[in-house]
């Protein structure tokens, strides 16, 4: 298993030599992505508290996070410290200023042992920062956004942070460490604690602690997390929106930290892959994304409600016991699935019939919606990958 | 005679028009186990949760070590020196039997979570913790279980670390709330012994059904009945009461 670390590591750390900007990018934003929803995790898989508004701390660490770094992109240097010496602590600078809204936002929302309580209180705090936020277009920018050059300052030679592999680096540190330093705090008597607070808030209280106490000092450490990865999200846009603030963003997190699964800290990790795997690249694909990514959730809170992570998990126990069977399986899964997204696109194709034809590219074929015959063809795929499911299925059971 | 630890002074307890507690006046002396009886509805758990914490007098007073703790939050009680366990065990389902024992350690060592300052303290007194936790576990000789949920462990079992983790917090006074409920009898034998060991010289309160018990381990025995406190004598007084007899023990040969 350390070996297997390891070598994950020096993959992670290579991963310049072997990717194109473009897929680094896309490693940056996933990098974002996994501490967001470890610090999701944390409030919701550890302390039972489910945020509403969890996007209002990674976007004030991303607000708090661009003016300081336009104010070091105009003057170039803080006293004698040029500005590129200073950029790689931003992500910092975005975490205290989120930690110390959740101070006092959190200070609100954990005052009740009630989850319902919390959630509202942090639903209404949500919307009205945002409303707030649009009434102050110098400070949020509005929809324009706020923008800054994160290469402007002095740089250090040909080190200035321009190129994206130079970000990945920073970004790469900054989401291994996070991610290990939530991991930690679990196993802390503060983390104890709050999982003990999410069980029996009571009984906590008849130890001798404050569960108001201990899901306070939770959330604003899940703030301050969040409000790193806000400020990462800066450095690497260069633009945050008042869209960073939005509810939208806020049930993305949730969604996708539900989907990875909540009992272990893989769960938040392969959520946040997730999140830029379908809001980044399949929402380029096809413009029926935001279907695909409600049919997935609801199909894994039906049939894993203990998330990807643990079905992962079965698999690749799987994988190990009976590589035929497993391999059968996922085939039979794949079919189904491009069964599904065939009829799917030709769905949403019907409605652009009128003005862009009925023709559609999918997986390299040419489909068109109005042909009766690509309809049974796509449907036979789908029934056929779920009856070969099911008939695998049924034989392992036996 | 010293002073008492616990004083509980015309306690008085309603909900709406519903009078439970009318007017309860106890004193717990330092090392003293007082077990309090009653039939069912008499009062008892609300007299437990108004002194624990966990409701607020609607009149009268309770004094710990002199100071008047009613209306206080649980918290506050619990760190005064005042621990108490549940007629259904309170137990945490995702946390190890090592991890209960340690979150009732945090508190006997002082260690609460409050800013900076708390958090050094919190590091300086790991060590410390550690130490009393592993004493804890042997005295409770759930060692071997020390890696188990709670659902791993049997139900005698349950009730020790239900026990052991009020006891942990190191209490001066320690309330029971049935603690050998629903045990068979030669379990609830074995318990009796235990705790008789783990108590020795604490101040005990203990609500409880099972009359052997009752008579092992009391020193007094209060009485309840519709809320208000019917005797309170030593448990040979009790037995020999015929008012106690009459809406209590009748079936209990003497």
């Amino acid at each position: 298993m350390r070996a297997a670390h390891w070598s994950a590591l020096v993959l992670l750390l290579a991963a310049p030599l072997l990717l194109g900007s473009q897929a680094l990018g896309l490693m940056v934003q996933m990098g974002i992505a996994v501490v967001l929803c470890m610090s999701f995790w944390l409030l919701m898989g550890q302390g039972g508290m489910v945020s509403f508004g969890h996007a209002l701390y990674s976007g004030l660490g991303a607000f708090a996070a661009i003016h300081v770094l336009r104010a070091l992109g105009m003057s170039g240097s803080w006293g004698p410290v040029p500005a590129g010496l200073l950029l790689p602590l931003l992500p910092l600078v975005g975490g205290l200023a989120a930690a110390l809204m959740a101070w006092v936002f959190g200070w609100l929302a954990t005052r009740h042992d009630s989850g319902t309580a919390f959630a509202m209180i942090t639903l209404g705090l949500g919307e009205l920062v945002w409303a707030g936020a649009q009434m102050f277009p110098s400070i949020f920018g509005g929809e324009a956004g706020i923008t800054a050059n994160r290469s402007a300052g002095a740089s250090l030679g040909w080190w200035n942070w321009g190129p994206v592999w130079q970000i990945y680096l920073l970004t790469l540190i900054y989401s291994l460490a996070s991610a290990w330093l939530i991991h930690r705090y679990t196993f802390t008597p503060l983390g104890a604690l709050l999982q003990a607070v999410r069980d029996k808030p009571q009984r906590v209280a008849f130890l001798g602690q404050d569960p108001r106490r201990i899901r306070h000092i939770s959330f604003v450490v899940a703030g301050f997390f969040a409000g790193v990865a806000g400020g990462l999200a800066a450095l690497f846009n260069e633009i945050v929106s008042t869209e960073a603030l939005s509810s939208q963003r806020s049930a993305a997190v949730l969604v996708f930290t539900l989907m990875g699964g909540l009992s272990t800290w893989v769960g938040p990790v392969l959520g946040g892959v997730l999140m830029v795997l379908v809001t980044v690249v399949l929402s380029g694909w096809t413009q029926a994304w935001l279907l695909y990514m409600g049919l997935a959730f609801i199909l894994v809170l039906l049939l894993l409600p203990s998330g990807l992570a643990s079905g992962l998990g079965r698999l690749w126990r799987l994988a190990k016991d009976r590589p035929l069977v497993c391999a059968l399986q996922c085939l039979a899964l794949l079919a189904a699935v491009a069964g599904a997204g065939a009829a799917l696109e030709m769905t949403y194709q019907l409605r652009l019939a009128g003005t862009v034809g009925s023709q559609l590219s999918y997986l390299g074929l040419p489909l068109d919606a109005h042909g009766m015959v690509y309809w049974l063809a796509a449907l036979a795929v789908f029934f056929l990958g779920l009856a070969a499911w099911r008939a695998v299925a049924f034989r392992v059971q036996r | 005679m010293s002073q008492p630890v616990l004083q509980v002074q015309a306690l008085e307890r309603r909900f709406g028009l519903t009078h439970i507690l009318r007017g309860i006046d106890l004193e717990l002396a330092a090392g003293e186990c007082l077990a309090v009886i009653g039939p069912n509805g008499a009062g008892k758990s609300t007299l437990f949760n108004v002194i624990s914490g966990a409701l607020a007098p609607s009149a009268g007073d309770v004094l710990l070590h002199g100071r008047s703790i009613a209306g206080r939050s649980p918290d506050a009680i619990a760190r005064l020196g005042l621990a108490r366990s549940f007629q259904i065990s309170q137990l945490f389902e995702h946390l190890s039997v090592a991890d209960h024992l340690r979150l009732a350690c945090l508190r006997a060592r002082g260690m609460r979570f409050d800013g900076w300052h708390g958090l050094r303290g919190v590091l300086a007194k790991l060590p410390d913790v550690q130490a009393s936790l592993a004493r804890w576990l042997q005295r409770l000789e759930l060692g071997d279980q020390q890696r188990s949920l709670p659902g791993e462990l049997s139900y005698a079992q349950q009730r020790m670390l239900e026990l052991g983790m009020t006891l942990a917090s190191e209490p001066q006074v320690i309330l029971l709330d049935e603690p050998t409920a629903g045990m068979s009898r030669s379990e609830t034998e074995q318990f009796v012994q235990r705790l008789r060991v783990l108590t020795q010289g604490r101040a005990l309160m203990l609500v409880e059904h099972d009359m052997q018990v009752v008579f092992e381990l009391a020193d007094r025995v209060a009485v309840l009945h519709e809320g208000r406190l019917l005797a309170c004598a030593t448990p040979q007084q009790v037995r020999g009461d015929a008012a106690v007899r009459s809406i209590y023990l009748g079936g209990l040969p003497c």
